[in-house]
C-alpha cells in the first residue's frame, strides 16, 4: 500500500510538471484542443455517414455510437497518461539519456510511461465516454 | 443508455470499465513490445506511428472484418476486439461472461509476457552518451 502511495506520488508530480509545461505555451495547447476536436469531429461524421449508406453487421447506428465512444476512451486515455513518454524512448536511447532512467530508484517501465502525457488529450475523453452514455 | 434502452446495473458497467482499462493496458503494451525493439536495433523512431496506423481497426466491430483474407484478420482482431468486447458487455441483455473472462485472461498474460520482454531487452541496451 505504501508503495503504490509512493507512486501515485510520483505520478501526480509528473503529471503538474507536464501540465504546467503544456499550459505554458497556450497557443501550442489550443492547437492540440483543435486537432483533438477535428479528429473527434471527423470519426462522428465518417460513422454518421457511413451508417446511412450501408449496415455493418448486426450493428445499429446507437451501438455504432456506444462502440466509437469506446474508441475515443480507449485510445484517448492512452495518448493521455502514456504518449508523450512512449515517443521519447527511441530518442532517449539514441542520446544516451536513457542512463538516467536507469538510475532512478523506481520501476523503469512506469517511469517510461509516465514522463508526460499530452493533457489536452482528456477533453477527447471525456467525448468518449458522453458518447457511450449518450449511445 | 436510454437511448438503447437498456436497464444496466454495476454487474455490467463495472467489467465494460475494466475491460475498458484493460484495453487501453493492452494497446499500452503493445506499443512498449515494440519499443523494445529499440535496445536491441538503437533507434526506431517511427515504431509507435507505425502501430498507430492500425487504430483505424478499432473504430469497427469485429463481425465486419470476419471475411478479410487470414494475414489481414491476424491484425484486424486483436485491434477491433479492443473495444469490439468492451462495447459488446456494455450492450448485450445478458452479460456475456466467458469472452469477457477469455478476454481479461487473454490480456493480463499478455502485459505481464511484454513486462517480462521488455525488462529482457533493456539489458540489450548499451549507452551511446
Amino acid at each position: 500500500m505504501k508503495k503504490i502511495k509512493r507512486y501515485l506520488a510520483i505520478y501526480w508530480v509528473y503529471f503538474r510538471v507536464s501540465l504546467v509545461r503544456e499550459l505554458t505555451f497556450r497557443f501550442s495547447f489550443f492547437t492540440g484542443v483543435a486537432g483533438s476536436f477535428v479528429f473527434v469531429a471527423l470519426n462522428l461524421f465518417i460513422i454518421y455517414f457511413l451508417m446511412q449508406k450501408i449496415t455493418l453487421g448486426r450493428w445499429t447506428e446507437k451501438e455504432m455510437w456506444v462502440l466509437l465512444g469506446n474508441f475515443f476512451i480507449v485510445y484517448y486515455s492512452f495518448f493521455f497518461f502514456f504518449w508523450r513518454g512512449l515517443i521519447w524512448i527511441p530518442r532517449n536511447i539514441r542520446d544516451g539519456r536513457f542512463d538516467y532512467s536507469l538510475l532512478m530508484p523506481i520501476d523503469l517501465q512506469f517511469l517510461l510511461s509516465i514522463l508526460g502525457g499530452a493533457v489536452h488529450n482528456l477533453l477527447a475523453f471525456i467525448f468518449g465516454i458522453v458518447l457511450t452514455i449518450w449511445g | 443508455m436510454n437511448n438503447l434502452q437498456l436497464n444496466l446495473g454495476i454487474a455490467q458497467i463495472l467489467p465494460a470499465i475494466i475491460s475498458l482499462i484493460v484495453s487501453t493496458l493492452d494497446f499500452y503494451s503493445l506499443v512498449i513490445l515494440l519499443q523494445s525493439l529499440n535496445f536491441r536495433f538503437g533507434y526506431l523512431e517511427e515504431i509507435t506511428n507505425f502501430i498507430l496506423s492500425f487504430q483505424d481497426f478499432s473504430r469497427y466491430p469485429l463481425d465486419v472484418f470476419m471475411s478479410l483474407p487470414v494475414y489481414l484478420l491476424i491484425i484486424a482482431v486483436p485491434f477491433s476486439a479492443l473495444t469490439t468486447i468492451p462495447t459488446i458487455i456494455l450492450i448485450e441483455k445478458t452479460f456475456p461472461f466467458w469472452p469477457f473472462l477469455i478476454f481479461l485472461s487473454g490480456s493480463l498474460a499478455f502485459i505481464y509476457f511484454v513486462r517480462k520482454v521488455f525488462y529482457r531487452a533493456v539489458r540489450d541496451y548499451s549507452s551511446s552518451g
